[in-house]
C-alpha cells in the first residue's frame, strides 16, 4: 500500500473525531528548531462541511481488537486496514508543517494487539518528532483507554494536549455501545492526566520565580518537560443514546470543575454501522450539537453556571432560542441595563453583546457616551441587544412591550446550517443563529475564566464511574 | 522634485511611492508646509479630483523616522504599531486616515493621556484608523492560515499570495521564527512585493519579474498527499459549502493547494483521490 492510500484510509477513519484545535499552548520559536505554537491556535483549511483543519488528524492504525457499536474500525467490520510506521508518520508531519498545511499532529489509534502496544507505537512517533527533529509544533494525543500509567506519563511529556474520549454521557450507554471499554479505564487516565498537569504547573511556576533578574535577557524555554501544557479535553457522542441535554451539560460542568478540562467536545452521532443497539436514523442532530456548544460557551466564557442554563424540569435546550437569550428572557427583572454604567459581568449577559463587545464598551465609555450609533460600531448586535439595554437612560426597545412573550419572537433567528447535509431538522428550515454575528465562535477566545466552585462535582463523576 | 518648502497649497493631494516611509514623509511635510492635504495616496492609484493640485513627495527616511519618534513619544509604541498595520491597507483613504490620526494624537492635551488613545473607540480619528487596523489584521491572519509553500529545486520554499492589503511585512517575522532555517519567499502578486527570508534574516523586495524554478518531484507527491488528506476529512452528512466559503473566501482558493485539481493516481481511472 503506498503512502497516499494509507493516508486516505487512516484520515478517513479519524474524521469523526471532532476535536481539532491547536490552541492552549504557547511555545515561542527557538533558533535551530522547527516550529512554534500560539495560544489561539490557527486553522489552516476548512473541509467541505466547514470544519477547521489545523492538525494532521490521523489514526496510527485502524486495526482494532475492540468492537464498539458506532465505529467503522471495529473488528467485526470488513474494511481495508492500514498502519503507519512511526517514522513514516513523523516524516509526513514535518513535510506538511514546512508547507504551512498544519500546526502539528493529532494522533489517535485503533487498539492493535493491546492498549500498551498501541501507545508505544504512538510514543515512538512523538519521540522522533520531538527529539530527532526538534519539532516545536503542536501535538495532540488521544489516549487509548486501558493504557498503563507509566506510558501515559511518557506521552504527557511529549505532547501539548491529551484527551481520553468519554464516548457517551452515561456509564450505561458506554457499556452497551463500547463493551470492551470500562468507565474506569476512561476515568482513571483522565484523573492521572489532570493531576500530572496540576503538578507540572506548580513546579514550573517555582522554576520561573527563580530568575526574575534580567528576565529580559534570559530566553525562557520551559526547562523540564511540562506535562501536556495545553491541557486535557474529551469528547462524547450526542444522539446515539438517550441522555438529555441536562445530563450532558451537568456532566461537562463537572468535568471542567473537577478535572480542569480545557474543552468538552460534542459530536452529533453520524450513523456508519447497521447495529440493533443504535438508533435507526439517517439524520444527524447538528442543531442539537450546536445548542450544546452554545451552552458550553456560556459556561466557559460568559461566567454562567450550568444551573442557570438548564434545569431538570426542561431537560432539553430550546431549539428556537439560544441559551443566552433564553436566560435573559427568564430574567427580565434584571433588565434593561444601562450600557454606560453596567458592570462588565452584566454586559456579558445581554443578548447581542459578546465578550469582545462588552470589552469594547467598557473601554469606549471612558471617553464617550454610548448610543445606538456607537454601539453598532463597537460590534454589538444592536437589533438583539436593544430590548435589554438603555442608552443614557433611554430604553431602546423600539416600542416592543417589555415582556417575555413580546420580545421572544424578536430573538429567534435561524441557525445557519446551510442547505445541504443531513440535518435532523431539515423540515424546519433555517432555525436560529448563535448569539448574533458578533458572537460567532471567535477563533481568538479570551482566557477561560475559572468556574465558580459550587457543589463539589465529584459525586456526579463517581456515578459515571461506579455502578 | 525635492521637498522644498513653499507657500501652502489649498486642495492638494500628496503622492508617495506606496511605502510606509513614503506615507510618513508626507505627514512630516504636511506639518512643515502648514498644509492640510485632501488626499495622501500612492502614485499607482492616484486619481486627481477636480481643482486639486498634486505634490509628488520623495521618500526621506529621516523625516519618516521623526514622525515615528513623535507618535511613539506622544502616545506609545502600540499606537505606532497600529499606524504600521493600518498603512498596509489598499483603501484610497488609508493615507489621509493615518494623517488625521497622527494629527489628533500630536494635538491631544496632556490631561487626556491617562487613557490610551486607542481606547477612544467613539472618536472618528481613532475609529477610522482602527477600522483599517482590523482589516489589515484579518488579512494578516488569513495569510498565516492560508500561505502554502512548495519546495523548489533550488532549495527555497515558495508561496504566492494575492491579499487585499499589503500585509507580507506583517507576517514575515512570524514565518521566519517558526520555520527557522528554512529559506522562503512569500510573493504578493497583487502588490508586487516579495518577502525574502534566507534562513537568518528577512527583507522586502519590490518587483514584478520573479523567476521561479520548478518545484521538486517530492513536493508534487506531498501536495497530492495533502489533497488526499483534505478530501478524506469531509463528512458528507455535514456537507455545508456556504460555511466553508465563509471561513475560507473563494478569492483565496487560487493559491490553495487543496483547492487545485487532483492528479490521476496509479490504478485510478478517475482523477480523484
Ligand atoms: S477502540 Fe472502539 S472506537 Fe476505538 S477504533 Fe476500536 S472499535 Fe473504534
Amino acid at each position: 500500500m503506498d503512502l497516499l492510500e494509507k493516508l486516505e484510509v487512516l484520515a478517513d477513519a479519524a474524521k469523526y473525531d471532532v476535536a481539532c484545535t491547536s490552541s492552549g499552548s504557547d511555545r515561542g520559536a527557538v533558533r535551530g528548531k522547527l516550529g512554534a505554537t500560539q495560544v489561539s491556535g490557527c486553522c489552516h483549511s476548512f473541509t467541505a462541511d466547514g470544519r477547521c483543519i489545523c492538525l494532521l488528524k490521523v489514526l496510527m492504525t485502524n486495526i482494532c481488537v475492540y468492537d464498539c457499536a458506532y465505529c467503522s474500525s471495529r473488528c467485526s467490520n470488513e474494511i481495508t486496514r492500514a498502519a503507519f510506521k512511526p517514522r513514516e508518520l513523523a516524516d509526513l508531519t514535518i513535510e506538511f508543517y514546512r508547507r504551512n498545511y498544519i500546526e502539528g499532529l493529532f494522533l489517535s489509534s485503533g487498539v492493535i494487539r493491546n492498549p500498551d502496544y498501541t501507545t508505544e507505537l504512538m510514543i515512538e512517533c512523538f519521540r522522533i518528532l520531538r527529539e530527532e527533529y526538534g519539532f516545536r509544533g503542536y501535538i495532540h494525543a488521544k489516549t487509548v483507554p486501558g493504557t498503563s500509567p507509566e506510558l501515559i506519563d511518557r506521552v504527557g511529556r511529549l505532547v501539548d494536549r491529551m484527551s481520553v474520549n468519554l464516548e457517551f454521557p452515561s456509564r450505561e450507554s458506554l457499556s452497551l455501545l463500547a463493551p470492551q471499554k470500562s468507565s474506569h479505564s476512561i476515568l482513571a487516565p483522565m484523573r492521572q492526566i489532570a493531576e500530572s498537569i496540576a503538578e507540572s504547573k506548580e513546579t514550573r511556576a517555582l522554576a520561573k520565580r527563580k530568575d526574575t533578574f534580567y528576565q529580559g535577557k534570559i530566553q525562557h524555554v520551559a526547562t523540564s518537560n511540562p506535562f501536556a501544557p495545553a491541557g486535557q479535553s474529551t469528547q462524547m457522542i450526542v444522539g446515539a443514546s438517550p441522555e438529555s441535554d441536562y445530563q450532558i451539560l451537568n456532566l461537562s460542568a463537572a468535568l471542567y470543575r473537577s478535572l480542569s478540562l480545557k474543552r468538552v467536545f460534542f459530536s452529533a452521532y453520524t450513523p456508519v454501522n447497521d447495529d440493533a443497539r443504535l438508533p435507526k436514523t439517517d439524520a444527524v442532530q447538528l442543531n442539537r450539537e450546536h445548542r450544546l456548544y452554545q451552552a458550553d460557551w456560556l459556561m466557559r466564557f460568559y461566567q454562567f453556571d450550568v444551573s442557570e442554563i438548564i434545569d431538570e424540569s426542561a431537560p432539553f435546550l430550546d431549539p428556537l432560542v439560544d441559551p443566552k437569550a433564553n436566560w435573559a428572557l427568564n430574567h427580565l427583572d434584571l433588565f434593561p441595563v444601562e450600557v454606560n454604567k453596567a458592570p462588565y459581568e452584566m454586559l456579558l449577559r445581554v443578548p447581542g453583546i459578546g465578550v469582545k463587545g462588552a470589552q469594547s464598551i467598557v473601554r469606549a465609555r471612558k471617553t464617550a457616551v454610548l448610543r445606538e450609533r456607537e454601539l453598532r460600531k463597537l460590534g454589538v448586535a444592536y437589533k438583539r441587544a436593544r430590548y435589554f439595554i438603555t442608552c443614557n437612560g433611554a430604553y431602546a426597545g423600539d416600542g416592543v412591550a417589555f415582556t417575555r412573550e413580546t420580545i421572544r419572537p424578536h430573538l429567534a433567528s435561524p441557525i445557519n446550517g446551510g442547505r445541504h447535509g443531513r440535518r435532523a431538522d431539515h423540515v424546519l428550515p433555517n432555525q436560529l443563529s448563535l448569539f448574533g454575528e458578533d458572537e460567532v465562535f471567535a477563533s481568538r477566545a479570551p482566557a477561560m475564566p475559572s468556574l465558580p466552585a459550587k457543589e463539589p462535582a465529584r459525586p456526579l463523576l463517581e456515578t459515571w464511574e461506579v455502578a | 522634485m525635492t521637498n522644498v518648502v513653499e507657500t501652502p497649497l489649498e486642495q492638494v493631494a500628496y503622492i508617495h511611492d506606496g511605502t510606509l516611509e513614503g506615507l510618513l514623509t508626507c505627514v512630516f511635510l504636511a506639518y512643515e508646509r502648514h498644509e492640510a492635504p485632501e488626499d495622501i495616496v500612492p502614485e499607482a492609484v492616484y486619481e486627481p479630483r477636480l481643482g486639486q493640485s498634486a505634490l509628488f513627495v520623495e521618500t526621506e527616511f529621516q523625516k519618516a523616522d521623526r514622525v515615528r519618534v513623535g507618535v511613539e513619544k506622544a502616545v506609545g509604541s502600540d499606537s505606532f504599531k497600529a499606524v504600521m498595520r493600518a498603512s498596509t491597507c489598499d483603501d484610497y483613504d488609508t493615507g489621509i486616515t493615518v494623517f488625521r490620526f497622527i494629527r489628533y494624537v500630536m494635538a491631544r492635551p496632556k490631561s487626556a493621556r491617562q487613557i490610551p488613545v486607542l481606547d477612544e473607540l467613539a472618536n472618528p480619528a481613532v475609529a477610522d484608523l482602527l477600522r483599517l487596523v482590523k482589516h489589515a489584521s484579518n488579512e494578516a491572519e488569513r495569510m498565516r492560515q492560508f500561505v502554502r509553500f512548495s519546495h523548489l529545486e533550488n532549495g527555497v520554499w515558495y508561496s504566492k499570495v494575492n491579499p487585499n492589503a499589503s500585509v507580507v511585512p506583517l507576517v514575515m517575522g512570524y514565518f521566519a521564527a517558526r520555520l527557522n532555517d528554512q529559506p522562503f519567499i512569500i510573493y504578493d502578486e497583487a502588490h508586487s512585493l516579495a518577502g525574502v527570508y534566507d534562513g537568518r534574516s528577512w527583507q522586502l523586495v519590490r518587483g514584478d519579474a520573479l523567476n521561479v524554478p520548478q518545484a521538486t518531484g517530492h513536493d508534487g507527491l506531498m501536495q497530492e498527499a495533502w489533497k488526499c488528506f483534505y478530501d478524506a476529512l469531509s463528512i458528507d452528512a455535514r456537507y455545508n459549502p456556504e460555511l466553508r466559503r465563509q471561513y475560507m473566501p473563494v478569492r483565496l482558493w487560487n493559491n490553495l493547494t487543496e483547492m487545485q485539481p487532483r492528479q490521476a493516481r496509479r490504478g485510478d481511472s478517475l482523477a480523484v483521490c
